[in-house]
């Protein structure tokens, strides 16, 4: 069998993530890893190299302005956005990884292994409108994340954490399967394009609409709102902060994403369902920004109220559902953007601070802001962010959105919004207070974290500069992957592809490589 | 015929949920299995029946009895009974949930129009089968592959003794 030189760069930003987690497991096998520095630091060093080439490569696809693809697998310009988000929170938890299970005492390759492989579900996720194509690549996304939550078995809630998470994403992936089944006998296709297609002609039937409900559910889930949130303070107290981050952040996003593939560009357009979904999106979004504020409220604990502010968070991103336009999807994409930033930062402040267990309260923090100045003030700026604060970038992901559901009339929605972020604004302030205006523990020995700690440090300078200056992202990045989506409706995306596969010979990719 | 079959899928799954003992459960999931094999045939899609019966009656079954004899534990602990208005509570929602299946599942005009012939019944052969996996359906052969692998890593590092 060969491939086509389009076909190969459609495979290789997944199939570099996948021969590192291959490898890795084989590199953990050396027992001396527990007590030889330099293996881990190989181990280490293979994900960041992997995790850094894909990341390479699949910049240069960008910069070419090519979409290739293979079989069911295209790289189109949304999964290439995808791509980039998993692959940058994926190196942000690896290098915070290194310090916290360093502090943990429980440093074990495998663990990078089974990030690697969700990384490469979640690239998969996004990259194919075939149905069962995308419950694979959901599973093979989820499972290691089920495993990665209850790793580090010292600690004692670990376990429970993990099978929590493991019983309720069954369920999730049930609903989405038989969404998938119901969807495939209305239609006989497994195939977005043609699901819209024939789901476009006539009358709806209930069956095909209970089968866009059950899908619909199964994304909920992952994307953690209300009522399908349970899950989510359980599993990331449990999860070591890194992999929580990683949790909260990249299943999000690329849930959301896929969202925009599978209910934004192909489903929604069909009135019938439309309509309903819209509803369905404005009900979960109030529900979820709700629950996820008032119980972030009394949270002592501190990733328990990042886990409810995640929540809320996905309340604010299903409002650019409600509003469902390009510009709205593209808020979308740019809000993810500083959640990203914004969230592992605030994830990597436990890793930089050198909290270890599953217990870490905000008085854990407390007078760390002035010993620590550097990274205190960029996690407050991180804080800020999420609060919505300007001038940071989560204040203008937010005031996209909002914008966006203004002018397309949902005026209440939109104030329940802006309501929801100034309560936030009450329990983003805790974690500040604490690492300020508290006086600190006297005992504490130096913590050396430098990854974590560079981690932090990137996010708070990103974010000012992101909410600065937001007009490069928008235009570089964000705004050519929704009109390539957009425009793929059907005709147009079969078109795309022929046209890409005849003007790429393969000397003009050479020269693009 | 299909509702011999549906029946036993349906009866062995209903008894799989009422019984205490671990070993016969599994008995039953296996029977379970035996009727869905036998709805597949009805289908005349005798390639998914015999797939159905070497891969979930035989080996999964299988792995499952073996699971519980290892761990020696054929009585479950009787957990807390569920309260009375818990069972007519839980009673209501499934009554509910099936009517509306079944509801559904009739007022469907797209179901009444189906034609009762599988389009492509020459499909439906190992060599085909094979065929498509390795041409088609690659990427997601891929897949499967890397999913079983990751889900093999994460049982073994989820289990594996500490050396100290």
């Amino acid at each position: 069998m060969s491939l086509t030189p389009n076909e190969t760069a459609a495979i290789l930003p997944l199939a570099i993530p996948a021969v590192a987690a291959c490898l890795i497991p084989i590199a953990s096998l050396d027992r001396d890893q527990s007590t030889q520095k330099w293996i881990r630091a190989a181990i280490f060093a293979i994900a960041i190299i992997a995790l850094g080439a894909s990341f390479w490569y699949t910049t240069r696809i960008w910069g070419s302005g090519m979409q290739p693809s293979y079989r069911y697998l295209s790289l189109d310009r949304l999964a290439q956005f995808a791509a980039i988000f998993v692959q940058i929170s994926a190196v942000y938890a690896v290098l915070q990884l290194w310090d916290h299970l360093h502090h943990e005492g429980w440093v074990k390759g495998e663990i990078l292994a089974l990030l690697l492989f969700s990384v490469v579900g979640m690239m998969l996720f996004a990259a194919t409108s075939n149905l069962v194509l995308m419950f694979l690549a959901l599973e093979l996304f989820s499972i290691p994340l089920y495993a990665l939550t209850a790793i580090v078995r010292v600690r004692t809630k670990a376990f429970e954490g993990g099978v929590k998470y493991f019983l309720t994403g069954a369920v999730a992936s049930s609903c989405f399967l038989m969404g998938i089944v119901l969807l495939y006998g209305m239609t006989g296709s497994f195939d977005l394009n043609v699901i819209a297609q024939s789901l476009a002609k006539g009358v709806l039937d209930p069956l095909a609409l209970l089968g866009a409900a059950l899908l619909l559910m199964g994304f909920v889930f992952k994307v953690s709102a209300a009522p399908f949130h349970q899950w989510t303070p359980d599993a990331y107290e449990a999860a070591p902060h890194p992999i929580a981050g990683f949790m909260s952040v990249a299943t999000k996003g690329i849930a959301i994403i896929a969202l925009i593939r599978v209910f934004g560009a192909h489903l929604v357009p069909i009135a019938e369902i439309g309509s309903r979904a819209q509803t369905a999106f404005a009900a979960l979004a109030v529900i979820t920004l709700i629950i996820g504020n008032l119980a972030a409220l009394s949270q002592t604990n501190f990733k328990r109220m990042l886990a409810y502010s995640s929540i809320s968070h996905a309340g604010y991103l299903l409002l650019g559902f409600v509003a469902g336009t390009t510009e709205a999807h593209q808020a979308i994409l740019f809000y993810l953007c500083s959640y990203l930033l914004m969230n592992l930062g605030a994830f990597g402040l436990l890793s930089a601070f050198g909290l270890v267990g599953d217990d870490t309260q905000f008085r854990d923090m407390r007078g760390l802001g002035w010993k620590r100045p550097g990274i205190g003030v960029a996690a407050t700026i991180c804080f800020l962010s999420l609060a919505g604060i300007p001038p940071t970038a989560g204040f203008i992901g937010k005031y996209l959105l909002f914008k966006e559901l203004i002018l397309q009339g949902h005026v209440v929605l939109a104030i329940i919004a802006i309501v929801a972020s100034l309560v936030s604004v009450a329990y983003y302030l805790k974690p500040i207070i604490a690492m300020y205006m508290e006086p600190p523990k006297e005992d504490s020995e130096p913590v050396i974290a430098p990854f974590a700690g560079a981690t932090v440090l990137v996010s708070g300078v990103l974010i000012i500069v992101l909410g600065l200056i937001p007009g490069r992202l928008l235009d570089g990045l964000v705004k050519p992957s929704i009109i390539q989506v957009q425009g793929g409706a059907a005709d147009a995306e079969v078109e795309v592809v022929e046209i890409s596969l005849e003007e790429l010979s393969p000397n003009q990719l050479k020269d693009s490589f | 015929m299909f509702l011999a079959f549906a029946l036993i899928t349906l009866g062995a799954a209903f008894a799989l949920f009422m019984q205490r003992n671990a070993v016969q459960a599994g008995l039953c999931m296996m029977l379970s299995f035996f009727g869905v094999a036998g709805l597949f045939l009805l289908l005349s899609n005798p390639v998914a029946a015999a797939l159905q019966v070497i891969i979930y009656s035989g080996a999964i079954t299988i792995l499952v009895l073996f699971v519980v004899m290892l761990l020696q534990s054929h009585q479950e602990e009787p957990a807390a009974r569920p309260g009375l208005v818990q069972k007519i509570l839980s009673a209501v929602l499934v009554a509910v949930l099936a009517l509306g299946a079944i509801k559904l599942v009739f007022s469907s005009s797209a179901l009444a129009n189906m034609p009762l012939e599988p389009p492509n019944k020459e499909l439906m052969t190992l060599h085909k089968l094979g065929e498509q996996l390795f041409s088609e359906h690659i990427v997601a052969l891929e897949a499967v592959g890397l999913l079983l692998l990751s889900a093999m890593v994460a049982a073994v590092i989820l289990v594996k003794k500490e050396a100290q």
